[in-house]
């Protein structure tokens, strides 16, 4: 009954405001009457009666509002109240809330990316797969023979075994990856995904055109492809007709029989490039597919397991089974002398421990940014709260309580920020568009992200809402109320919780900005070589291993290019040799070195050296100048090389003479019997590794005239003479020319290559750079809005002093100098941040160096010009301020 | 003038119940009515007895209803309600359980 009666004075409350509030006054004055007529009966005169009437009743307004916020659903209305109350006054002062929704709004943007980028980087599901909370991952691994050391061993041999042995899974599937050459017919170097027929099955994947593998394939021993949604679109223009196409894949004939859904990418998550583009069934793995490099040296391939849980089964049941499954395969597989061990762990993008590691890492960054756009709307709210202080003041007196005047601001300081975030969402989903994130999954702006956007949202308006609330209803000043223009002369407290805020901010941003352009400028550092800028180097990598192409024949093909590119017009100089043989991009020793020693020595000292063939004028092409001797003459180009180039860094750890020295070099596999002796004739400048690799330090490298062993993936090195994109599709052209079935594996400048080899390293070198240049902005901004708004507020006291003899120059220079001082001190505090946080991300990220003095100079000089000019034009202003006019004015 | 004390807290609901439980009244008469019942020991201003009636009035116990006063104004009358009722006899027996058992610790006392 009360709850119901109670609810309908709500609804009437909500439905006619209006004539509640007429009631209660008329009620009110009723009272006033009677209380009148009283009075003056007991003997008062009426304008006495009246006097005291009104005085006992304490302020009809107060008992108005004493009633009011009794009355049920009071909360709602004074909400409304407050929020149209904060609307008006925000309209009043239109630069000021433009200056504080834009700064939060960039602020509160960058969080939103930030919060959308972790979320689907690290949490979200892998896209169109069903029920991913049940799918498991099965690794077996070897023991190496030394402590903690397990190699993978999951090979397809083991899949039967372990489909039998692991009946907690209802089904479980196998896949194996690679890049492929296909011929569609164009030649398209792909990254395929070799599976099992139930693999999509498993994964609870529909077909988006068409349909997946099926059991029958398997039987049949069907060659078909499924191939992913971006393929379909860029290579068959999303032409449905496409599926029952056939293609060439390496020396197969397949036929396409789906296309699959559009964001999936599988189960596991590879930062840079760009997901599978083709699925293809596992029995094919062995004609199209070759091992790797340390599958060959095992014998068999790596291959992983995938499977989904039965129903009320958990992890810990299928660990079990797993153990005991690895512990027959080990025995029976003759590996019983070295323990097999089996992990089985749920599917998901990253275990919780690492996700938690780097949203601490990562995460901060973002919310500096949004820390100084609130220091930056904290600062204008305090110089607002001072100016307001006047109208606080008579809010106060005529009976607002403090608490009610907080929430007041307070719901001001909400009304921005929910503006701030309506202007930061769509600006946070443009920028993941634009930013090309190194992630393959999509980055939605979903329910988990909008909740946290709220919550961030929240915490923002508290975080620059809260303190110049509390500050601006403290005990106002006496003088607060009388005559005279409003606020302004704030007090030293005020002024000086102020320039905390901008020293904190100026801090902040400096920090930011020097640690971002240190990562960048470590990354810029990176591959580089003496002579060809990295934009005029062209690069293109072929692998003709996966076209069973014989070594004759791949020979052949590679001579007949570098030729033919030497004339291209716009080509300076030609080179061939393995695309890691230069530059390693990260890649290690593994792929383009050999084993050198010194005759004196035995093959058993043999060290691994990056180097090997150097075809065409690589030299030329690359840009090593010789320092000693000479480069490789076409004499030199016999079956068995006699001579060898070395580069300065080698030549330096070589003890005795350097020319003239002989060498024995053999193929990295271990083949001693190809070994050839050659004396060494030409050194050559050192190639600079990129920085992020490692230490930065160019790496030793020895070249050879000719192949010893065959080499069918090279890479052609073009030196250009203007830009090396523009000389790309004459390369794509001749290449078809040559081999029509020969895909070019990838093609682009030195700087393509770079960019494509640190992927995400490089990606978040940027980002915190970028966010290192809106900070400054921000607080360029904040600056230049506090100033410019305080000296506004202080033109009297400027108007004043210039009617009292002051000159331009000398207002100019206090003003200046004000804020000079704060930019100064927040200098030297930045600095520090910036040192700090230098050493920790040197500690997080290989490689980086420490912040260097040109980094924090650069940083530091474009802060100092950004601050002058954001302090310098309101101070300008001031000085030419017309004292006359201005007092006028008060 | 004897000392003025506040009315203790929800007390003022109960007296303003047990005074229109008689007949319907409106705010001054109401506050004229405490006063001379509790000598003016209770000081019941304006800014308590409102909220006093317009929580009445919500919570049911209470209806509200625009008349003419003695004084041939118009004036807003608060009657009890049904519910009113139940809710005077609950608080008054838990009035009088409280006043006794405070009255008998302070005699034995």
């Amino acid at each position: 009954m009360s709850v119901r009666s109670r609810l309908r004075a709500f609804v009437r409350r909500i439905r006619r405001p209006a004539s509640w509030e007429r009631e209660l006054h008329e009620e009110l004055h009723a009272y006033l009457d009677d209380e009148i007529d009283a009075r003056i009966e007991a003997g008062m005169s009426p304008a006495e009666a009246r006097r005291t009437a009104y005085r006992d009743l304490g302020g009809v307004d107060q008992v108005k509002e004493h009633v009011r916020s009794g009355a049920t659903g009071a909360w709602l209305d004074m909400l409304g109240q407050d929020v149209r109350y904060a609307y008006r006054a925000l309209r009043h002062s239109r630069a000021f809330t433009a200056w504080v929704v834009g700064s939060l709004a960039i602020g509160m943007a960058v969080a939103i990316a930030a919060l959308a980028l972790l979320n689907a980087a690290l949490f979200k599901p892998f896209p169109a797969i069903g029920r991913q909370d049940r799918l498991v991952k099965v690794e077996m691994t070897l023991a190496c023979g030394q402590p903690d050391c397990w190699s993978r061993m999951s090979s397809p041999a083991d899949f039967a075994a372990l489909q039998d042995g692991l009946t907690a899974l209802g089904s479980l599937a196998a896949y194996t990856q690679g890049d492929i050459a296909v011929a569609l017919p164009a030649a398209r170097s792909m990254r395929s995904v070799f599976t099992s027929a139930n693999y999509f099955d498993v994964l609870g994947v529909r077909p988006g055109v068409g349909r997946l593998f099926t059991a029958g394939d398997a039987e049949s021993r069907s060659a078909v492809a499924v191939i992913s949604h971006g393929v379909w679109i860029r290579e068959f223009a999303a032409d449905p007709s496409a599926v029952g196409r056939s293609i060439h894949v390496a020396d197969e004939i397949v036929q396409i029989v789906g296309v699959a859904p559009e964001p999936f990418v599988g189960v596991d998550l590879k930062l840079g490039g760009r997901g599978p583009d083709i699925w293809l069934p596992m029995w094919l793995t062995d004609r199209v597919l070759p091992l790797t490099i340390s599958e060959q040296r095992r014998q068999e391939r790596y291959v992983d397991f995938v499977g989904r849980m039965k129903d009320r089964v958990d992890l810990m049941q299928v660990q079990a089974e797993a153990d005991v499954a690895a512990r027959q395969l080990g025995a029976s597989r003759g590996r019983g002398s070295q323990p097999v061990r089996a992990d089985v762990r749920p599917v998901g993008k990253q275990d919780p421990h690492r996700a938690a590691l780097t949203v601490m890492l990562l995460l901060p960054i973002p919310i500096l940014v949004l820390a100084i756009a609130c220091v930056n709307a904290a600062n204008l709210m305090l110089a607002r709260g001072s100016q307001r202080q006047r109208e606080i003041a008579v809010r106060l007196a005529i009976g607002a309580s403090r608490g009610r005047i907080i929430r007041q601001l307070l719901i001001e300081s909400a009304v921005l920020t929910v503006c701030a975030t309506a202007l930061a969402l769509p600006i946070a989903w443009w920028s993941l568009q634009l930013a090309r994130t190194p992630l393959v999954v999509p980055i939605p702006l979903d329910a988990t992200v909008l909740a946290l956007t709220i919550l961030t949202a929240a915490a923002t308006s508290l975080a620059f809402g809260l303190m110049p609330a509390i500050r601006a209803t403290a005990s106002p000043s006496p003088g607060t109320l009388g005559p005279g223009r409003a606020g302004g002369d704030a007090t030293p407290r005020q002024s000086r919780v102020r320039r905390l805020l901008l020293v904190a901010q100026v801090a902040l941003s400096l920090a930011l900005l020097a640690t971002g352009w240190q990562l960048v400028a470590t990354v810029r550092s990176q591959a580089g070589s003496g002579g060809t800028p990295p934009d005029r180097l062209l690069m293109a990598r072929f692998d003709l291993q996966k076209l069973s192409l014989g070594p004759d024949e791949s020979a052949r093909f590679y001579q007949r290019l570098v030729t033919a590119a030497s004339r291209l017009p716009g080509v300076e100089a030609a080179g061939l040799a393995r695309p890691t043989s230069v530059w390693t991009f990260g890649q290690g020793k593994g792929p383009g070195s050999v084993v050198v020693w010194r005759p004196a020595d035995g093959p058993a000292d043999g060290r691994v050296t990056i180097g090997g063939y150097a075809g065409g004028s690589l030299f030329e092409a690359v840009g090593l100048r010789a320092i000693e001797g000479r480069g490789f003459l076409e004499s030199d180009r016999q079956a068995r090389p006699q001579v060898a180039v070395v580069n300065q860094t080698f030549a330096r750890a070589m003890a005795g003479p350097v020319l003239g020295g002989l060498l024995r070099v053999a193929p990295r596999s271990g083949d001693f019997g190809s070994a050839v002796e050659v004396r060494i004739v030409g050194i050559i400048e050192s190639a600079q590794e990129p920085a992020y690799t490692g230490d930065g330090l160019p790496v030793a490298k020895v070249y050879l005239p000719s192949p010893i062993e065959p080499e069918p993936a090279l890479a052609l090195y073009l030196r250009t003479r203007g830009a090396a994109a523009l000389i790309a599709p004459p390369v794509r052209e001749l290449v078809g020319e040559i081999a029509p079935r020969v895909p070019i594996q990838e093609i682009g400048s030195l700087d393509d290559f770079n960019e494509r080899s640190s992927g995400p390293q490089l990606w978040l070198a940027r980002a915190a750079a970028a966010l290192g240049v809106i900070g400054l902005l921000l607080a360029s901004a904040g600056l230049y809005g506090v100033s410019s708004y305080l000296l506004s507020l202080r033109s009297r006291e400027i108007a004043i002093r210039m009617a009292l003899g002051a000159r331009p120059s000398a207002i100019l220079s206090m003003t200046l100098g004000q804020s000079m001082r704060v930019a100064a001190v927040g200098l030297v505090a930045g600095g520090a941040i910036a040192v700090l946080a230098g050493g920790l991300i040197r500690a997080q990220f290989h490689g980086v160096r420490g912040i260097d003095g040109l980094a924090f100079g650069g940083a530091a000089a474009l802060f100092v010009a950004a601050m002058l000019v954001a302090s310098a034009v309101p101070a300008v202003r001031a000085s030419r301020l017309d004292p006359v006019e201005t007092l006028k004015d008060g | 003038m004897p000392d003025r004390k506040d009315v203790p807290q929800g007390t003022l609901d109960l007296l303003i119940l047990r005074l229109i439980a008689r007949e319907p009244m409106h705010g001054w008469g109401i506050m004229q009515r405490l006063r001379r019942l509790t000598d003016d020991v209770f000081q019941v201003t304006p800014g308590s007895l409102f909220p006093s009636l317009q929580r009445l009035e919500e919570n049911g116990w209470a209806s509200a209803e625009w008349g003419v006063s003695e004084n041939n104004r118009k004036a807003k009358y608060y009657a009890i309600t049904r519910a009113g009722r139940r809710q005077l006899a609950a608080e008054e027996a838990h009035w009088n359980a409280i006043a006794l058992a405070v009255s008998r610790v302070l005699e034995g006392a």
